[in-house]
């Protein structure tokens, strides 16, 4: 009854320290990707509700990458207030020995393991495949009203349009594209608008030149011209990114390079619990070097991982590495733990 | 009370503050590197995906992320000081001193306003360098909307010579270190005519376009001439050219007025620059400014209170403030807003409410 309730207590305590930091990573994280969205559609004036509800699909895939980050300060963060409160010496002095949080540091494990495999598996490459959909139908829809300064805009690989705009009124509309002629051309005012999948260009007072194979010109000066121009839309092959594979399509593919790295991150975020157990719940070490050389044995595989996962390397060369460093990284803390007894 | 003893609170509030700032740069430096470790791996090619690679392009890009996340670290580094000095009972002990929440601030300050300073000065100009050198390392050819266009080795240049005058220029080849251009295209528009010129090859001289083998065609006097010289004059030189390549971003803060005439000349000044440039500049008020609003929030908690609640509201209305700034930033561009309204609008905001929190907790 009485272990129950410390049992509740660490729980809420984990959870609490895990939802903080969780808060504080993602909406950095978060917050930056919306910085990254935001530069990269200046020039299409997407509107500011669009862009945020867009980077609100980035979320689970955010917290797939960050969450063993979150893991090594939260549990540093909760147990370290847990000594500073002495209440780690409270929970210990009832003779229960380290049982109780090793109890709490399994069943969280295993919930975080649930969460995370749901996530990394299956919801956020779903998720992300919605994200790259959506963001690419936003790169490719120009919504001219809203585009308030050109520089040469590339309505498609031949196309260049530059324009002024004024007062909501087009100006100095520039024009090149090709259709087999080199084309210029240029109006002082007119009207731009885009329909089915085609840009209608209605102009006034100005000119076209064209230009054949043999640089012979040939120009024509007009009150009023309309110019329709095809829109090609980029092909919706350009939304595949391995981050958008489920562990299904995995299969399908026999991509095991692709599940190997999912089943590693899991196996990383074990580690980094054991850890943290073994390195300093257990020997109730708590003092400042010791925390960080767990908080930077931990981000080292961390950022490792993720390094050899986005290189050229072989299946059983990745495993390899991984676990000789997470075995590097025991034999050096239990070395230390000596080191430090003597 | 002695100055003397609160010379020392002073101090060691000092102290204290940098102690947190510099942890919280550690950690939030590493972690966004980790995340960029994520968006290198998209961007760099298959050949120098190695590990030395990652290290080295990780090594160039950190400048950049601490000046990124010097807000970040103010909310969270202002954050947990006060409420580390609330759980310490310091808090509480410096008001029976008679500190009021204003004279705690100065100190806080300070060592924010100092960090501000440091980053504008030192590290503003090297993660600019260093930046460049990156984008160089991936060869990346993302053009910014603001600089002259490059795309698929086409230069496009609009040379705004005055409200009537202004050229269309398209180089199809040219070579940057001497500026010889070849296959040049140039519309000419003028308030009575217009005049359209291909050239073979085109020299910038000073403020001359020096252009060979020259067809030239008047639309007023509907007449084609073969020159074999034509001399074009513009209001930009070579060294305008290479600067207006560069992204606006890629400037250091002592070029930005240079950097911004520059851009008028080609048409590609707007809001936005003179917005980022002037948030650059006031970067290190408008941190402390931030710390202030994180000081009203956090310091109103008593010791007792929730720990997390002091946490939560405190950083996530510092890191709301953070987005109303990405927010008007992007109005300013839609709105074509002045940019001097907007970052009026980004300063007072936050100014404003800390005040008041201060004002309230000195009434309570």
């Amino acid at each position: 009854m009485f272990i129950d309730k410390i049992q509740i207590y660490l729980f809420s305590q984990i959870s609490k320290y895990f939802i903080l930091i969780l808060f504080i990573f993602l909406s950095i994280a978060w917050l930056l990707q919306i910085t990254r969205l935001f530069t990269v559609t200046n020039f299409l004036h997407i509107e500011v509700l669009d862009i945020l509800f867009l980077s609100v699909y980035l979320i689970p895939n955010l917290i797939t990458v960050i969450l063993p980050f979150i893991l090594i300060f939260g549990l540093l963060l909760c147990f370290m207030k847990l000594k500073r409160d002495n209440e780690l010496i409270a929970i210990l002095s009832l003779g229960f020995g380290l049982k109780p949080f090793k109890v709490i540091l399994l069943s969280f494990c295993l919930i975080i393991i649930i969460f995370f495999t749901l996530l990394n598996f299956y919801i956020a490459p779903k998720i992300y495949e919605i994200y790259k959909i959506k963001e690419l139908e936003m790169r490719n829809t120009l919504d001219f009203d809203k585009i308030a300064f050109s520089n040469f805009l590339n309505l498609d690989k031949t196309t260049i349009l530059d324009f002024h705009k004024k007062d909501k009124q087009y100006e100095e509309i520039f024009i090149k594209y090709n259709d087999g002629n080199e084309n210029i051309v240029y109006a002082k005012k007119g009207n731009i608008l885009s329909i089915n999948n085609q840009y209608n260009f209605r102009l006034t007072d100005g000119f076209k030149i064209s230009i054949d194979e043999n640089e012979q010109i040939e120009t024509l000066e007009f009150l009023n011209y309309v110019l329709k121009i095809d829109h090609k839309n980029v092909i919706s092959d350009e939304v595949v990114d391995k981050n958008t594979f489920t562990i299904f399509d995995d299969f399908k593919t026999k991509n095991y390079l692709n599940i190997s790295f999912k089943i590693l991150d899991i196996i990383l975020i074990m580690f980094v619990i054991f850890f943290f157990y073994k390195n300093n719940l257990k020997e109730i070490n708590f003092n400042t070097s010791n925390n960080i050389y767990f908080s930077i044995s931990c981000i080292c595989i961390l950022i490792l991982n993720q390094i050899l996962k986005n290189s050229e390397i072989t299946i059983y060369s990745y495993i390899f590495l991984i676990f000789t460093i997470i075995l590097i990284f025991l034999i050096t803390s239990n070395v230390k733990k000596r080191y430090e007894k003597n | 009370m002695l100055k003397k003893d609160m010379k020392k609170i002073n101090i060691y509030l000092f102290y204290l503050t940098n102690k947190y700032l510099i942890i919280n740069f550690l950690i939030i430096s590493i972690f966004i590197i980790f995340l960029n470790l994520l968006e290198l791996s998209r961007v760099i090619s298959e050949n120098d995906k190695n590990i030395l690679n990652f290290i080295y392009l990780s090594f160039l890009k950190y400048p950049s992320i601490l000046n990124e996340i010097i807000p970040f670290v103010t909310i969270l580094g202002v954050a947990f000081l006060i409420r580390n000095l609330i759980s310490n009972n310091e808090f509480v002990s410096m008001r029976n001193l008679g500190f009021s929440i204003l004279d705690i601030f100065k100190p806080i300050l300070i060592a924010v306003f100092i960090m501000g300073l440091f980053f504008l000065f030192i590290i503003n100009p090297l993660a600019v360098f260093m930046e460049a050198k990156y984008d160089n390392e991936l060869d990346n050819k993302d053009n910014s909307l603001y600089s002259i266009k490059i795309s698929d080795n086409e230069m496009w240049i609009k040379n705004k010579v005055d409200q009537q005058n202004s050229s269309f220029i398209n180089i199809k080849n040219i070579n940057l270190r001497n500026m010889f251009a070849s296959n040049i295209i140039i519309l000419q528009t003028k308030n009575d005519t217009n005049n359209f010129i291909m050239a073979e090859k085109g020299e910038f001289t000073n403020n001359i376009f020096v252009l060979k083998k020259v067809k030239y065609y008047d639309f007023k006097k509907e007449e084609y001439k073969n020159l074999d010289k034509y001399n074009l004059i513009i209001n930009f030189n070579k060294e305008n050219i290479v600067n207006s390549i560069s992204k606006y971003k890629l400037v250091p803060y002592y070029n930005y007025i240079n950097h911004s005439k520059t851009l008028s000349k080609f048409n590609l000044y707007s809001s936005e620059i003179g917005l980022y440039y002037l948030s650059e500049i006031l970067k290190p008020i408008f941190t402390a400014v931030l710390a202030f609003v994180i000081l009203g929030f956090s310091s109103k908690f008593q010791r007792n209170e929730n720990f997390f609640k002091v946490l939560f509201i405190s950083i996530f209305i510092g890191l709301l403030i953070f987005l109303l700034k990405e927010i008007i930033t992007k109005l300013t561009i839609s709105l074509t807003l002045n940019f001097l309204l907007s970052y009026f609008i980004i300063f007072l905001v936050p100014l404003l409410i800390g005040l008041y929190q201060i004002i309230k907790i000195e009434n309570e």
